[in-house]
């Protein structure tokens, strides 16, 4: 009996030996990584260990000295800032540890400001907006300049921000690093229900590892190089 | 889309925003009035200087005027006089023939007759002001009318023209006779040094205006480039953060150049009032040009728009920060002057999340 071979999709976010150094400081050393289509990836490390760096360099903020990073089977790492700054408004969500909100702009502005850049029609963004501050239980914040937010209420918004685009990964480093506990689990609770109610990928580096608890997988970063945290070998 | 983002940075970004576009726009209307005001002083002095003059008049046949004057032709005597050390120009004519037209003199409607003058609006104030004995005096006869500003460089112009007998002008030392006066404005070796006296004093005014400008524009520097980073993070082009930043400077311009136009209307009488070459302009020439105008208005912006953009060359904004690439230049004289700012080789540095900074090289002082 013969059984045909069904397509193995290819990953969706991978490195290949990626370098980079602040001068002649190392962060990240033949950094090699796979995360496939709505995995949720926990990046962990202590202070210092290059996995934000390593994050960056997956979202295509930082191009590695050497190596390569792919998205979706092609290069990441030498496209130009204009199709890299595409990407971020399309395909690419972020939720950082303070929020990255602009908070001279309202908490529906700064939901729709990935859609608004994009030349999405201003009515057409802001209602796909609203839905989320809808579904994020943040809709009567809408109108509500982003300094005035609670550090949770940030953190929601800026997941708002980064689902509103229907993005395929989100990069979320140190999410829940400025909330306190109780807040931080529940921010991570609504980051990881959206992201596997809307097959998205998520790649978040913490080093909370009630955070990681959360991820499908974790890797370990400890001076530039990625380990398997229970193989305790390298991973290549 | 950005232009809506930059003018909402600029409007909504709190009290530092506030502030620098305050200073900006400040800035940008003091600079705005200066230059308005040394172009209105340069039209002025330039239609000042434009003007006929009749004072270059020159007579011919000194020597055999009363003889041999042409028909029409009169007599002239123009000499400088003065009252409490203000120069008064004084012209006394006599009419050889009355019968024949005589030359026009610019601002009187006729030469006048014997026994009569024409004095400038200044001069008869100064006549009605000061004792007969001191100054109205030294003019015989009546006065006839004042004389218009035709024939005048200002509104402090003290002018007289005194009708006398032929006579009378004969005894006079330097009469000549005259037959046609004198339309073509004077040939000043001045006014050249004028024109350029005015470029240098624009520029020397302008110039900490710039300074002024340039160090409002940097105000709360970190704060802008922290929001520049976040929207680049939501997926902003460099090039659309230029725009948002542009939009952010030419606000401040346009303001501050409409704000300029308003207070150098204000101030415009006092403008007036300044005596450039010695006396006071007429004060409806004292004023831009319709396309100087425009030209502020439309320069103003977009000269800080450039100059936003100028300053940005050497600044790129990434998602996390600023990054910016210096590249090692040969170290001018006003840097070894001041002292500051050398670079060593090629440094790259960049502004991290959380404010530090990162270079390349340790080399690099800055």
């Amino acid at each position: 009996m013969t059984v045909d071979a069904l397509p193995v999709p290819g990953p969706l976010l991978e490195a290949r030996s990626i370098d980079r150094s602040y001068g002649r400081t190392p962060a990240l050393r033949e950094a090699s990584l796979s995360v496939t289509a709505g995995e949720i990836l926990a990046i962990m490390g202590p202070s210092g260990s290059g996995k934000s760096t390593l994050l960056h360099c997956l979202a295509g903020i930082f191009s590695p000295d050497t190596g390569e990073v792919r998205f979706d089977g092609r290069r990441l790492d030498t496209l130009s800032d204009a199709r890299r700054s595409e990407l971020r408004r399309t395909a690419f969500g972020f939720v950082f540890q303070f929020g990255r909100l602009v908070p001279e702009l309202t908490v529906a502005d700064n939901v729709a400001l990935p859609l608004l850049l994009g030349k999405v029609r201003r009515r057409q963004a802001y209602q796909r907006a609203d839905g989320w501050l809808r579904r994020l239980e943040l809709d009567e914040l809408g109108g509500r300049r982003t300094g005035e937010l609670s550090g949770g209420q940030a953190q929601r918004v800026a997941i708002a921000r980064a689902l509103v685009t229907r993005p395929k990964v989100i990069f979320a480093d140190e999410p829940t690093g400025a909330l306190d506990s109780l807040t931080g689990e529940k921010v991570m609770e609504l980051l990881v229900g959206l992201a596997r109610q809307e097959g998205t990928t998520v790649n978040v580096v913490t080093h909370d590892p009630r955070v990681a608890a959360s991820a499908d997988r974790e890797v370990l970063v400890r001076d530039g190089r990625i380990t398997d945290p229970y193989a305790g070998e390298a991973v290549r | 889309m950005t232009f809506w983002l930059g003018l909402r940075l600029s409007l909504r970004g709190g009290r530092e925003a506030a502030v620098r576009l305050a200073l900006v726009t400040a800035a940008v209307a003091m600079g705005v009035t200066v230059l308005l005001s040394t172009v209105a002083l340069f039209n002025a002095f330039q239609a000042t200087a434009s003007r006929p003059c009749w004072e270059c008049t020159t007579g011919s046949a000194p020597g055999g005027w009363a003889l041999g004057a042409t028909p029409g032709a009169v007599l002239w005597n123009h000499r400088q006089d003065s009252y409490a050390g203000r120069p008064i120009k004084r012209l006394d004519v006599a009419v050889l023939d009355a019968e024949a037209p005589a030359p026009a003199l610019p601002g009187v409607p006729a030469l006048p007759g014997a026994g009569r003058y024409y004095v400038s609006p200044a001069l008869a104030a100064l006549m009605e002001a000061v004792p007969r004995e001191q100054l109205a005096d030294r003019f015989p006869g009546t006065r006839t009318g004042l004389i218009g500003r035709a024939a005048l460089s200002g509104p402090d112009d003290l002018v007289v023209v005194v009708g006398r007998t032929s006579g009378e002008l004969a005894a006079m030392a330097g009469t000549v006779a005259v037959d046609a006066v004198a339309t073509t404005p004077p040939a000043d070796d001045t006014t050249a040094l004028y024109e350029h006296g005015f470029g240098i004093a624009a520029v020397g005014l302008i110039f900490p205006l710039l300074v002024l400008i340039g160090t409002a524009t940097r105000l709360a520097t970190a704060r802008r480039e922290a929001r520049f980073a976040a929207i680049r993070l939501a997926g902003a082009t460099a090039r659309q953060i230029n725009a948002i930043a542009s939009i952010d400077a030419a606000l401040g311009a346009l303001l501050g150049a409409l704000a300029g136009i308003a207070v150098f209307q204000a101030l415009r009488p006092a403008v007036a009032g300044v005596a450039i070459t010695g006396s006071r302009f007429f004060p409806d020439v004292v004023a831009p040009t319709a396309l100087q105008h425009a030209a502020v208005v439309a320069g103003v912006p977009l000269a800080a728009t450039g100059a936003a953009l100028w300053s940005l060359r050497r600044v790129r904004i990434t998602p996390l920060g600023v990054a910016g690439k210096v590249r090692a230049s040969a170290p001018g004289w006003w840097r070894i002057v001041s002292w500051r700012d050398w670079d060593c080789s090629r440094v790259r540095c960049s502004r991290t999340a959380r404010n530090r900074t990162r270079c390349s090289s340790t080399s690099a002082w800055r």
